[in-house]
């Protein structure tokens, strides 16, 4: 396989990883947006929000690289 | 001054690793490189030279310029303790469940440090108020970052690049935004780190052992809390973050290599996934990758964060 085309589709993980922390912040955000009245709890219930939006995140970029890889075995049959 | 502590930290890790790895061989203290065809033997515990280093460093700060701030003398002694965590599971491997435990123990200072604080900042959010809660962040960040960083390794030059271009992107952060001090710490920790790539780098004579990784986690979260730019550091880390999050999907997420196996080596030296979920997996799913393209990958991957962190800090603040 040409070299460029493997750097393109390493490239290509690499700043789709940047969904992960955009799915993170998302999550915060919609954690500080309900939790705005508990002045305490705003900054934990942020953190916990922002794990969990992290975490799903991380499985979309799993899921989406080991659906590339079947991609590119289908693709050479 | 700056410049002194760093070219300090340069060269006694540069000198001191070529005779740490003599010693560690003599005396057994050796690991296989299992991502290699040949599974040469390598000195392991290496991070020790990157410790020395940076003592060497901060040392010569303290005895010549007898400034003692308490935050960054904090911030080193959770760093030099880190250190000598690694030390100790390096000699004695300790178990997975109590490094977390003594990383977050040996925080102390730094809590005491930062005894008042009650707020972080946070990119596109402004100043978050925690309360006392800040004070726990504090074991439970460091510990996390060093278990992060202990997890994403294993590759010739991978930890060590890694602890090296986040401190570089730290120090680099802090100068710009006038903390000199904290900077200092930083820019010693990233060229005590590059000094030791040179011995470190694919093919490796010696790897950091956890002496190196616990210590580059620990250094990373230390510093970003001493230097107040916490939300870059947790940027930073976010590579090891996906990492570690990929490992914990699995069932059995601290037996991975048991259940599954090491990653195969093929003749050409390609390497194929054992096919649980981790970082440098998803990139070996992709496209066929050396071991050296793979760090390469990585260290890239690390350069994109160290740059995010410091645009978010520097631009939103």
């Amino acid at each position: 396989m040409r070299k460029h085309t493997q750097w393109s589709r390493v490239l290509f993980l690499m700043v789709f990883s940047l969904e992960i922390v955009t799915s993170a912040f998302v999550s915060m955000y919609v954690a500080w947006f309900f939790a705005m009245s508990f002045s305490v709890i705003n900054g934990i219930a942020m953190i916990l929000a922002g794990i969990v939006g992290f975490a799903l995140g991380a499985l979309v970029f799993w899921r989406f690289s080991v659906k590339f890889s079947r991609w590119r075995s289908a693709f050479k049959r | 001054m700056v410049l002194i502590e760093v070219l300090i930290a340069f060269f006694i890790t540069y000198f001191a690793t070529p005779i740490l790895i003599k010693k560690l061989k003599a005396h057994g203290v050796v690991g296989i490189d299992v991502h290699k065809s040949a599974k040469s033997v390598c000195a392991e515990m290496g991070g020790l030279a990157v410790l020395l280093g940076f003592v060497g460093a901060f040392g010569f700060t303290v005895l010549l310029l007898r400034d003692f701030d308490f935050h960054i003398t904090s911030a080193f002694l959770t760093i030099v303790f880190a250190g000598i965590v690694g030390i100790v599971d390096d000699l004695f491997t300790l178990k997975q469940r109590y490094k977390p435990v003594l990383i977050a123990f040996v925080t102390t200072p730094l809590i005491l440090a930062n005894v008042g604080r009650a707020e972080i900042w946070f990119p596109l959010f402004g100043w978050i108020f925690l309360g006392t809660a800040y004070l726990i962040i504090i074991p439970l960040g460091v510990a996390t970052a060093s278990n992060l960083t202990n997890m994403l390794a294993g590759f010739n030059g991978l930890e060590v690049g890694v602890g090296a271009i986040s401190c570089f992107s730290l120090g680099f952060l802090l100068a710009l935004m006038g903390k000199w001090d904290a900077a200092s710490l930083a820019l010693a920790l990233s060229a005590a780190f590059l000094a030791f790539l040179f011995y470190n780098w694919y093919p490796a004579k010696i790897f950091p052992g956890d002496t190196g990784t616990l210590f580059s986690g620990a250094a990373i979260a230390a510093v970003s809390i001493s230097g107040g730019v916490e939300a870059a550091g947790i940027v930073m880390m976010v590579p090891s973050a996906i990492d570690f999050t990929l490992k914990m999907f699995s069932r059995s997420p601290f037996s991975h290599r048991k259940k599954f196996g090491d990653t195969v080596v093929a003749e050409d030296g390609t390497l194929i996934s054992p096919g649980y979920a981790a970082l440098a997996h998803a990139f070996m799913n992709v496209a066929q990758l050396k071991e050296r393209d793979l760090v390469v990958v990585l260290l890239l991957m690390q350069a994109l964060y160290s740059s995010l962190g410091i645009f978010l800090t520097l631009f939103l603040r």
